[in-house]
């Protein structure tokens, strides 16, 4: 009975109305603007949080210059590695700046949520991470905002990505990134198939697999991480992202397949398994500020010696058409 | 040879609209450009373009712009502005070819005016009948009113067209005209566009009755030309244009470069304005001042074509199916495309067949996937292509999942072992979906029911086996082997898996000793057409395999059911 109340209350638009509201009055309060240089013509804005994380940015920052990103807007959780020298000098970077807690923040999302209703209404948002990498269908010859067009043409609110964690043929270790490394280059391989995938009215669909699944959760297969997300949204005012950008509200937006058959999908590279892991695992262990006491960066710390490439699974990332052809990615009606 | 006058139907910024402009005049020195540019734009851009083409005497600008709107009366409004704009500056021209700022030519406009002068003797536009339009409003678009934008109004729109259904008002459409219905775009012979605008000043109800029908640009010019009794090329116009399903226009961009030089046409639309490369080449092209290695001189049959794509065709689920899910094999099935040979019966005898099939060659034979304590591929090997024997718990998270990826990893036709208890749903659908499985049902003894004992004894684990024969009494033993088999597997599970072995409508099996014997040709045949060329080294092997199991004695595998009963006479005398 408890239950089926709570279910009901966590549905209810009333109560998403209210808990939006308090979510951007206490986390949209924490966050100290540096840096706005938002224009009106904007049309394709970038959101991400970050901390620390020099070594990747300005590979991020060209890669998503490349598809057709007009503006960055970072939330600096705290970087002590020259992170605001480096934005202060760029014309399309706008940061907020905040000291508090990432876990309470709901691993920064409440945070993006905020920006993302007060800056990206009405534009089409990208959400992803510093070591996330966006590829779709096409994306040598096409925009991201040729994709976006096309999501507005059939209706999709939102683009449904396969997070791919992507590895090198040598030990976490002894993968090493360099500031302004590609990692495409240095972590060119990925799994070609064993995603697990659960469909559920609500939430969409519910994928694991991966490295994460078959070598850090090979025993406990229930723990493994979500992989499937939308980071590419044509974002209104009451949409939400929740649980680390694997849910949004309202659910509808989940929803992965429509009668036509399954739209355009795409696919997210997750650089995490390079050697500057050992130093994060480290810190977060101590920060405590990850999601289920931590147990994803335990596994890590577990697994930092081990070599994820396998023979016969792990395959070398070619173009995005590979992607389509063992299915991890659709093309839809957008050919 | 023929002068081409293009009407250029705009609203994006004169940038835009310069581009295609600039584009026409060089692409052909002869042309005249019309343009209409929609009266919902900026006066800023529009009087941009006054100054940039005000003073040319090949551009024409119609100054009273109408408003244009999806779907709205502007558009045909605004082209016959344009077009009496044109008739009334006097320039001379052969043919007016209506195009827009996402129209781009795809061949050189010297070979589209060799084209148009040996075809001379008819128009180009799409006239066909109700049946054209495949959703939405037919008949409707015409009989009732549609004052409200589709796009901005929809649900005024929508309210509209209830209203009228309801109270059943229907207009009349006026007398002569019979809708036809095509494509907006078109190119019409000089007499035609005469043969319209006068038609126009003779007719001013009929033309403002087209104020509130929708989709007009659809219609309109169709439904006059049809009146006029003007020759129309069959189902060709010189605009490529393709609709995906969502009935959007699909748009061009650089990758669609070759393709697009491959089609029987002269415009191509929509070309998006960022394909910059594509544009480029493509203007180049327009230009040039010969024909195409490939031109087109006749009228082609025009048939829907669509761009290649690379289809999304994976081997099991594509990532984000509906319905797809752990546990729900029946539903996963269905996503399967592997056809794969199972062996099911007794462990001992699934290991006699595997490998007598590995031996035979042409298959690819693996063991048990399913044993409940370990995962068996090959003889010897611990690891297939990247999977692990070790993983239990991975495969039994999504069995579905385990088992495409294990068959599609075969180089030839996957063979592998299925014991009783390893996975009782997929025991039952390996008999029920023909065309994923083959099943070869495994049979000690022979088919009739009597033998059942001896198949469930056989599958029982080894202890258990032990306990049986412990049993003196030859009666005792059936019967705790019953009590075991319904314990072990479940009573249901024995009865479902019972009809389909020993049942009146089971399928073809092979036997252990004696009656077995040659397989049926029949069964044969019957896997042929279900399964096609990959069947082949099976069915060879298949002589074989029964030879081998006709000649093996079951006494050897079930002794406990062999030997010599103590009679009871002597137990307790």
């Amino acid at each position: 009975m408890a239950r089926k109340i709570k279910h009901r209350l966590v549905n209810s638009r009333a109560y998403n109305f209210v808990l939006a509201h308090w979510q951007n009055l206490r986390f949209g309060g924490q966050l100290r603007c540096v840096q706005n240089r938002l224009r009106k013509s904007d049309s394709c804005v970038l959101f991400s949080c970050i901390r620390n994380e020099m070594h990747r940015i300005d590979f991020f920052y060209r890669y998503y210059k490349d598809l057709g990103v007009d503006h960055f807007v970072f939330v600096d959780n705290g970087s002590t590695d020259g992170f605001l020298e480096w934005s202060a000098g760029k014309d399309d970077v706008s940061v907020w700046h905040t000291d508090r807690s990432y876990k309470k923040a709901g691993f920064g999302i409440y945070w993006c949520n905020y920006l993302l209703q007060r800056y990206g209404t009405g534009k089409l948002c990208v959400t992803v991470d510093p070591d996330e990498f966006l590829v779709y269908p096409h994306m040598e010859s096409r925009s991201i905002k040729n994709l976006g067009q096309h999501l507005k043409e059939i209706g999709w609110p939102c683009l449904h990505v396969l997070m791919l964690d992507a590895y090198s043929d040598r030990s976490i270790g002894e993968t090493m990134m360099a500031p302004g490394d590609d990692p495409f280059a240095l972590c060119p391989y990925f799994d070609r198939d064993g995603y697990v995938q659960r469909s559920n009215y609500m939430s969409g669909t519910f994928v694991q697999g991966g490295p994460r699944l078959r070598a850090f959760n090979r025993e406990t297969p229930r723990e493994a991480p979500a992989l499937n997300k939308m980071p590419l949204v044509w974002w209104r005012k009451h949409y939400r992202y929740q649980s680390s950008a694997h849910l949004m509200w309202p659910w509808s937006l989940n929803k992965t397949s429509m009668k036509t058959g399954i739209p355009l999908s795409g696919a997210l590279f997750h650089f995490k398994f390079v050697s500057s892991l050992q130093e994060k695992v480290e810190e977060e262990m101590n920060r405590g500020q990850h999601y289920g006491g931590s147990r994803e960066y335990r596994r890590y710390k577990e697994n930092i010696a081990a070599t994820l490439y396998r023979e016969g699974i792990s395959v070398k990332y070619e173009d995005p058409d590979q992607l389509v052809k063992l299915g991890l990615m659709h093309m839809g009606e957008w050919i | 040879m023929a002068i081409l006058a293009f009407v250029l139907i705009a609203h994006e910024s004169a940038e835009v609209v310069g581009k295609s402009i600039d584009m026409l005049l060089k692409a052909d020195g002869e042309c005249v450009v019309c343009v209409h540019y929609d009266g919902n734009s900026s006066l800023k851009e529009f009087a941009e373009l006054k100054r940039r083409y005000g003073t040319s005497d090949r551009v024409l600008l119609v100054e009273n712009r109408a408003r244009c709107g999806w779907g709205q009366f502007g558009l045909v409004d605004g082209t016959i502005r344009a077009l009496r704009l044109l008739a009334a500056s006097g320039k001379a021209y052969s043919h007016a070819y209506l195009v827009s700022c996402s129209c781009w030519p795809i061949r050189p406009l010297v070979e589209l005016r060799q084209f148009l002068d040996r075809n001379d003797d008819v128009d180009f536009i799409e006239s066909h009948d109700e049946r054209w339009m495949t959703g939405g409003l037919r008949e409707e678009r015409y009989t009732l009113r549609h004052p409200f934008s589709f796009t901005r109004q929809r649900a005024l729109f929508e309210a509209g067209v209830r209203l009228q259904r309801k109270l059943r008002i229907k207009r009349k459409i006026p007398a002569g005209l019979s809708p036809r219905y095509g494509s907006q775009w078109w190119c019409l012979r000089r007499e035609t566009i005469t043969g319209i605008l006068r038609w126009v000043e003779e007719n001013p109800t009929a033309y403002a009755f087209y104020r509130q029908v929708w989709i007009p640009d659809e219609t309109f010019f169709q439904t006059v030309v049809h009146t006029l009794g003007a020759t129309v090329a069959r189902g060709y116009i010189p605009t490529l244009y393709t609709f995906n399903v969502h009935g959007k226009p699909i748009v061009f961009y650089d990758d669609h470069l070759a393709w697009l030089q491959q089609q029987p046409h002269f415009f191509a639309r929509k070309v998006a304005l960022s394909a910059e490369r594509c544009r480029a080449v493509l203007f180049s092209l327009a230009c040039s001042p010969a024909q195409t290695e490939q031109p087109v001189i006749d009228i082609p049959k025009r048939a829907t074509r669509i761009p290649p794509a690379t289809r999304t065709e994976p081997y099991y689920g594509r990532m984000f199916e509906p319905g797809s899910g752990v546990r729900n094999w029946p539903k996963n099935l269905e996503t399967m495309r592997q056809t794969s040979v199972v062996l099911y019966g007794p462990p001992s005898l699934t290991r006699l067949a595997a490998e007598t099939l590995r031996a035979s060659g042409g298959l690819t034979v693996l063991g048990r996937l399913f044993h409940p304590d370990r995962i068996e591929f090959q003889p010897g090997r611990s690891d297939f292509h990247g999977l692990n024997s070790g993983e239990i718990a991975l495969r039994d998270y999504d069995r579905t999942l385990y088992l495409s990826r294990a068959l599609f990893r075969c180089p030839a036709l996957p063979v592998f072992e299925l014991c009783p208890g390893d996975d009782p749903v997929l025991e039952k659908l390996v008999f029920e979906k023909e065309e994923s499985f083959v099943a070869i049902p495994l049979v000690p003894g022979g088919r009739s029911p009597a033998w059942r004992a001896l198949f469930w004894y056989l599958a029982l684990p080894e202890q258990q086996r032990v306990a049986i024969g412990a049993a003196t009494n030859r009666f005792d033993r059936f019967r705790r082997t019953e009590e075991a088999t319904a314990k072990h597997f479940s009573q249901k599970h024995v009865a479902a898996m019972e009809r389909k072995l020993f049942g009146a409508a089971a399928g073809e099996t092979l036997v252990l000793s004696g009656a077995g014997g040659v397989p049926d040709p029949e069964w044969k045949a019957a896997l042929r057409f279900l399964h096609g060329e990959r069947i082949e080294p099976l069915l060879s092997a298949l002589d074989g395999l029964a030879g081998v199991f006709s000649g093996q004695d079951w006494r050897k595998l079930a002794p406990s059911f062999s030997e010599k009963d103590v009679g009871f006479a002597i137990s307790h005398g």
